[in-house]
Parts: C-alpha cells; sequence; structure tokens
C-alpha cells in the first residue's frame, strides 16, 4: 500500500500539485484522471522521486522521498509516457529492470536471470527479445517496456498513459496485462486518457482539476459524486449492452468544444 | 519455460576472434611494411634485438605508428559508440559534435601559449575535448533541445573550431607544419614520445568506456526511467563524457582530426551484431576501429609511395562505400542474416 500526504509541487512557481492526500492499495489498479496539465504526470514523478516535492509518499510506513534512488528501484517502478524508440534488442531492454539489484559489474546472476524471465512470460515478450525496439510496433515496443518494468519486482507500478497511440487490440492486451499484475498483488498507479476505459478497469480512481485531488474512490462511487460531469463536460454511465467493450460509456457530450 | 538470458545467442560470435586475428596481422604487417620493406622474421628479430640493422626503423618508427593506428582506431570508435549511445542518435561522434574540433583548437592554442611541450599538449587535447563535451551537454540540458537540434549545434561548434583553428594558424603558421594532414587525420608525426603521452591517456578511457559499458544502455532510456532504475543519471553521463574526452583527445594528440572513424566504426559493428549487450559491442567496436585504422595506414603509406597520404583519406574512400552499403538496410539485413 502506498500513501501520499499533503504532496505538493511547484516547478518555476507554479504551483502543480496542490496539498493531495491518497491511498493506493495494493491488489488494486488506481486510476488518476484529469484534463491534460492538470497535474496527473507531475504526481506520478513526485512519487518516485523524480520532481522535487513536498509532503510524504509512505510505502510500509517508511517515507519513500527519504530513500536512496536504489532502495526506491526496489519498491517502485515507473514508466513514462514518452519513451525513446531505441536500437537495442528487446531482451536487452528488459534485462536493465534488474539495474537495482545488481552489484558493480552489472552482471546477470541467477535470481536476475529468473526475474527477467518471469517478466519475459507474463508480457508474452518471448519473441520479441531478440528484435531490436527500431523495428517494433508501438504495441510491441509498450510490451517490451512494461517487461522491464516488471522485471524490476517492484510491489508499486507507476504507469504514464500506458495505452495511448496504441490500437485497440494493443490496448486491450495493455488492460489486461494491468489486471492480471493486480491479481498477483502488486500496487498499480496508472494515468489514463480514455474514461470508459478507465471506468471499466480501475479498482479505484482519483479525479484531479487543476492541481487538485477533486474526488477518489470506487467508479460507482465517482459516478454518484456528481464532480466528473465538472472536470470532463459530460457524464459517465454504466453501461448494460451485452458484451460490450467496456462496461461504461460517455453520454451527454457537449456538441461543441 | 526457457531461459531467454541462459540461451542468448548472438550474431557472428566468431566476430570477435576474427577480428583480434586480423588485427594483430595488421600489427605485424604494418612494421613489415614501408619504404623500406623488412620481411616479418627480420621484424621479429629487430622487435629483440637492438643491434638489428632494422632496430631503428622496427622500434622508433613503425612499432608506435602501429601501436597508435591501434590506440586511435579503437579510441575514436569507442568514443563514437558512447556518444551514439547516450544521445541515442546515430549521427553523434567525437569528429561531428565538434568534441575533436574543440581539442584540435586547445593543441594549436596550447602550442601558441606553450611551444611544442608535449605534456602541454597532451593536457590541452584532453581539456579541449572535455570542454566541448560540456558545452554541448550544457546546450542541451538548458535549452531543453532535442537530440537532432543537439547534433545541429554541434555541427556548428565545429565549424566554428575548425575556424578558430584556420585562423589562429594562419597569423601563427609555425604552430603546425602541415595544417592539411592534421585536418583530414595522420599518424606520420607519432613517435615513442608522442605515444608515451597520448598513450596512457587512451588506455585510461578505453578501461572507463569498458567498465561503463554495462551503464551505457541505462543512459539511452531517458533521465526519468534511468532515475527510477535506481541510477545516478548526471554522475554517470559525466563518467561517459569524461572517458570520451580522453579518448578523443588521446587520439586528436596522437593524429589530427581523424573524423570519420567514431561515425562509421560502431554503426557497422551494430549494424552486424545488432545490440544484445554492450560490452560485447563495445570490446567490438574497439578492435574494429584498430584493424581499420591498421589497414587505412597501411595503405596510405604504400599507394603513393614514397610519398604517403593522410590515413584520413584512404578511411573515407573504403569506408564510405562499405558505410553506404550498410545503411540502406537492405545491405545491412543482407549481411547481418544468419
Amino acid at each position: 500500500m502506498l500513501e501520499i500526504k499533503n504532496l505538493n509541487v511547484s516547478v518555476n512557481g507554479k504551483h502543480i500539485v496542490k496539498n493531495a492526500d491518497a491511498t493506493f492499495e495494493s491488489g488494486k489498479i488506481t486510476c488518476i484522471l484529469g484534463a491534460n496539465g492538470c497535474g496527473k504526470t507531475t504526481i506520478l514523478r513526485a512519487i518516485d522521486g523524480l520532481i522535487k516535492s513536498e509532503g510524504e509518499v509512505i510505502c510500509d510506513g517508511k517515507d519513500v522521498l527519504k530513500m536512496t534512488i536504489k532502495e526506491r528501484a526496489r519498491i517502485i517502478a515507473f514508466l513514462p509516457q514518452k519513451r525513446p524508440t531505441l536500437h537495442i534488442e528487446g531482451g536487452l531492454l528488459i534485462e536493465h529492470g534488474r539495474f537495482p539489484y545488481m552489484n558493480f559489474m552489472k552482471k546477470a546472476d541467477e535470481e536476475d536471470i529468473k526475474a527477467i524471465d518471469r517478466a519475459i512470460e507474463l508480457t508474452g515478450t518471448e519473441d520479441l527479445v531478440n528484435k531490436s525496439l527500431s523495428r517494433m510496433s508501438g504495441g510491441e515496443q509498450q510490451r517490451i517496456y512494461i517487461a522491464c518494468a516488471l522485471a524490476q519486482e517492484t510491489d508499486i507500478l507507476l504507469l504514464d498513459e500506458p495505452t495511448t497511440h496504441l490500437d485497440l487490440q494493443s490496448q486491450i492486451s495493455i488492460m489486461q496485462l494491468m489486471q492480471k499484475l493486480r491479481d498477483a498483488g502488486k500496487t498499480v498507479i496508472v494515468v489514463l486518457h480514455d474514461l470508459a476505459q478507465a471506468f471499466s478497469t480501475a479498482d479505484s480512481i482519483i479525479l484531479m482539476k487543476d492541481g487538485e485531488i477533486v474526488d477518489s474512490g470506487t467508479p460507482e462511487e465517482l459516478i454518484n459524486g456528481g464532480k466528473i460531469k465538472e472536470v470532463f463536460g459530460f457524464d459517465i454511465v454504466k453501461d448494460e449492452t451485452e458484451d460490450a467493450l467496456y462496461s461504461y460509456k460517455l453520454l451527454n457530450l457537449p456538441k461543441e468544444y | 519455460m526457457a531461459s531467454y538470458t541462459k540461451n542468448k545467442k548472438y550474431k557472428f560470435p566468431w566476430l570477435g576472434p576474427v577480428l583480434l586475428v586480423v588485427t594483430v596481422l595488421l600489427f605485424f604487417v604494418s612494421m613489415a611494411v614501408g619504404a623500406v620493406k623488412i620481411p616479418l622474421g627480420d621484424v621479429f628479430r629487430a622487435l629483440g634485438d637492438p643491434s638489428s640493422s632494422d632496430y631503428i626503423i622496427v622500434v622508433n618508427l613503425r612499432l608506435p605508428r602501429a601501436a597508435a593506428c591501434i590506440l586511435v582506431g579503437s579510441a575514436l570508435a569507442c568514443s563514437g559508440l558512447v556518444l551514439q549511445t547516450m544521445l541515442n542518435n546515430s549521427l553523434a561522434s567525437p569528429g561531428i559534435i565538434g568534441i575533436n574540433s574543440g581539442a584540435g583548437l586547445a593543441i594549436v592554442v596550447f602550442s601558441v601559449w606553450f611551444g611544442g611541450s608535449l605534456i602541454g599538449q597532451t593536457i590541452g587535447t584532453f581539456l579541449g575535448a572535455f570542454l566541448s563535451a560540456m558545452l554541448i551537454y550544457a546546450i542541451g540540458r538548458f535549452s531543453g533541445a532535442s537530440r537532432n537540434k543537439l547534433i545541429l549545434a554541434g555541427i556548428a561548434i565545429s565549424r566554428l573550431f575548425a575556424a578558430l583553428i584556420d585562423a589562429i594558424v594562419l597569423v601563427n603558421p609555425d604552430v603546425m607544419t602541415d595544417r592539411v594532414a592534421f585536418q583530414l587525420g595522420t599518424l606520420s608525426k607519432v613517435s615513442l614520445t608522442s605515444l608515451s603521452f597520448g598513450g596512457p591517456v587512451i588506455a585510461v578511457g578505453l578501461i572507463g568506456v569498458l567498465i561503463m559499458s554495462r551503464y551505457l544502455g541505462m543512459l539511452t532510456l531517458g533521465d526519468d526511467v534511468a532515475t527510477s532504475l535506481g541510477m545516478n543519471v548526471k554522475l554517470y553521463r559525466f563518467f561517459a563524457l569524461f572517458f570520451v574526452a580522453l579518448l578523443s583527445g588521446g587520439a586528436v594528440a596522437l593524429s589530427g582530426l581523424l573524423s570519420f572513424l567514431g561515425l562509421i566504426a560502431p554503426h557497422i559493428v551494430r549494424k552486424l551484431i545488432g545490440t544484445k549487450s554492450y560490452p560485447r559491442l563495445m570490446v567490438l567496436t574497439a578492435l574494429f576501429g584498430a584493424a581499420l585504422t591498421l589497414l587505412c595506414d597501411l595503405i596510405a603509406r604504400v599507394v603513393v609511395a614514397p610519398f604517403e597520404l593522410p590515413v584520413g583519406v584512404i578511411m573515407a574512400i573504403l569506408g564510405v562505400p562499405f558505410f553506404l552499403f550498410l545503411i540502406f538496410d537492405k545491405g545491412g539485413r543482407r549481411l547481418a542474416r544468419n
């Protein structure tokens, strides 16, 4: 379980995250929602200590922000939205996930090899380990990057828009992978843009507006809270259609934005 | 479940041993060939016998030159690989982004100040290379420039340094007797003394980048990912640039502005073997750079004997067609298929 207490982030005098308090439970997918520029990515980066912040990020009673970066890397894995397309083979990229566990010479030992193999199996990337990232599709690259984060074997996974720019099939495969990770007991914290997708996948949702957390709870609680319309300008309701891709749908979209 | 890491298969597993054998062969052949032809047997005799008639030619002239070929070739190739990986840009190399010309400018400036002092020149080339590397890095850091813009900035800075070299040499013609050869890259000025200064600098740089090679992949992942994987990115990037400066600085001190090698050698090796292991890539790139430089220097010395061409000229004539063949994907894939 991860908890943030009174988290504040300012960049160049601009207050981007304001007094954020939230709890992210183990074995749950928590989705952070909000319009562009509301501070979603900044919260993720602040949790992983990648940006200077004030406040506390508590994991199992310890303040994550006071740990060394190596200690933190064994607890939290972060997949940013923007990732370079590299000229390296998929397998080597996944190996990098073991960096926080390796000694100075960074040679994989038996334990590292096992962790890498587990990550490859979980993400179904067996066929990609010998392929250069530059020759992979967006979805394949994404799975390799997720495998790298999984090889890190952390309890907490921060994923920043893992489905953006992917075709629908790849999006579904990434969402299913997130559910597998949740079932394995991980704390999955994810930023998503597709509201229907987010409501259908998340166990818990945090809604942000202008750097503040304006509501949080289960998808149903969020719907009852009525803040969705305030933030996005439309409603979201349960979709009762049988075999619908997502179990929620958007309603009352404004005719013009 | 099959273990990926245990069954990892490398392309061209024989490439390392072959390059090593070729390098050693070329090393000895280059001591035998020249204005005076010395049979290989006599070369070996001369190496161990100071009273031999060929001793002076072999030990004082050709041995340092052949050793310099190996050092300069591997230094430029490895520093090219480090830069290309760090900047995730295949255009990066010490010659292109101004590190070599920064070192060259330092040589010229130090020669004006301190005369021909070799220690001054060696320190100067390192400082010149290091400051140029930091300058390019700082431009990227503080302007938030994309990696492509960084290369463009490097090219511009490289031209600026080259212009400053020209200006200083034109005003002080005595500091550099053979400006054209210096700018194209030549190993004709190498002596035991100059090697004893440049050699150790390059050797330290080579050991440094070899140790760092396991960290190289991390530097290419971007600051956020590398930091979240537990790496102190700033520290390791500084080390990487420091070693690149040692390599480029040492190479420029020995051979002038041999710019093309740092671009093509890492490219060619990477096209052939892919990127499955940075240490392997680093070692093979070093060997390839060494072998290519030995071969080109050999040709440069014999093709218009008794005159000789700057090695940079031969390197361009030989390297460019092969390089072009490789970068147009089909050729690269055909060669790399196994």
